[in-house]
């Protein structure tokens, strides 16, 4: 599928809207954001072998656990591409859940780019 | 406050359970935090909390179930339990209002809601500089839910 280049994309992080959430505590923001930074690799292989085993119901369970994890930053674009997989589990069309992983998974990427900068 | 209140967060999001002890804290809390159903319900028994904050998916058994036999038992029936889920579909409310939710909040947590839940869930009254808009504003978002409220939207949370 061709993205569509007049769509607009959400922000893999809202730092306004992150660090309004945690009232400006920088120390907090710093080690939420490296909470997260450990813990999205196994959260987001989980997601993985759910799609790999063509259970819905784990990938409902694991998209909806990741989206949970990500709303926490404002996170706008993996928050949607979590939620796009944890539908297709929830409606047990996994057709594409193989593109909509890879969406997340760049998703991740980019908003853990972002909050290294929480963690320095 | 005088007394420290105990609350129990049960949630398997650990970077939201590390941002809710930071503030309730904050705020004169004692904070647990319990990341599966079994181990909510097990804590819960052994040393009661004063309020449990729960989510409803959860490893080790649905927060749901855990809901369930924590309103079953004699010593944690009394126990006032909010609801703090990603979910925002109708159903899902109301079964956890049904099975004896004090109140149901949706993700992502905003502390200053869930505050002034847990104060009226224990009585407590509102925190000082807690915003009260006045008479006739509308809602800027979503308004938690209580036993007594209608259901909100019957769509996804985003």
């Amino acid at each position: 599928m061709t993205p569509d280049p007049t769509a607009s994309t959400p922000d893999a992080l809202d730092r306004t809207e992150f660090l309004a959430r945690v009232h400006g505590d920088a120390v907090l923001a710093g080690a939420m954001a490296a909470l997260f930074i450990q813990e999205a690799p196994a959260q987001l292989a989980a997601v993985r072998l759910a799609v790999a085993t063509g259970s819905a119901e784990r990938v409902s369970q694991a998209a909806h656990l990741l989206r949970g994890s990500v709303a926490n930053f404002s996170a706008g674009e993996a928050v949607s591409a979590a939620l796009h997989l944890e539908q297709m589990g929830r409606t047990g069309e996994l057709t594409d859940a193989s593109d909509a992983l890879i969406a997340l998974e760049r998703a991740i990427e980019r908003l853990i780019a972002a909050l290294r900068e929480f963690t320095e | 406050m005088k007394r420290k209140y105990t609350i129990l967060l049960a949630d398997d999001d650990k970077v939201q359970t590390m941002m809710l002890s930071s503030q309730l804290r904050a705020k004169g809390y004692a904070v647990a935090a319990a990341y599966d159903a079994t181990y909510t319900v097990m804590v819960a028994m052994k040393s009661p909390p004063d309020l449990i904050v729960l989510d409803i998916k959860m490893p080790g058994g649905t927060g749901k179930a855990a809901l369930e036999r924590l309103k079953s038992s004699s010593k944690t029936t009394q126990i006032p339990v909010i609801v703090l889920s990603g979910f925002t579909d109708r159903q899902t409310i109301q079964e956890s209002l049904a099975l004896g939710a004090f109140e149901y909040q949706t993700k992502p947590a905003d502390v200053e809601k869930l505050d002034a839940a847990i104060r009226r869930a224990l009585g407590l009254p509102p925190a000082e500089g807690a915003n009260t808009p006045p008479a006739g504003t509308p809602p800027t978002d979503t308004p938690p839910v209580n036993a007594s409220d209608e259901p909100p939207r019957d769509t996804w949370d985003s």
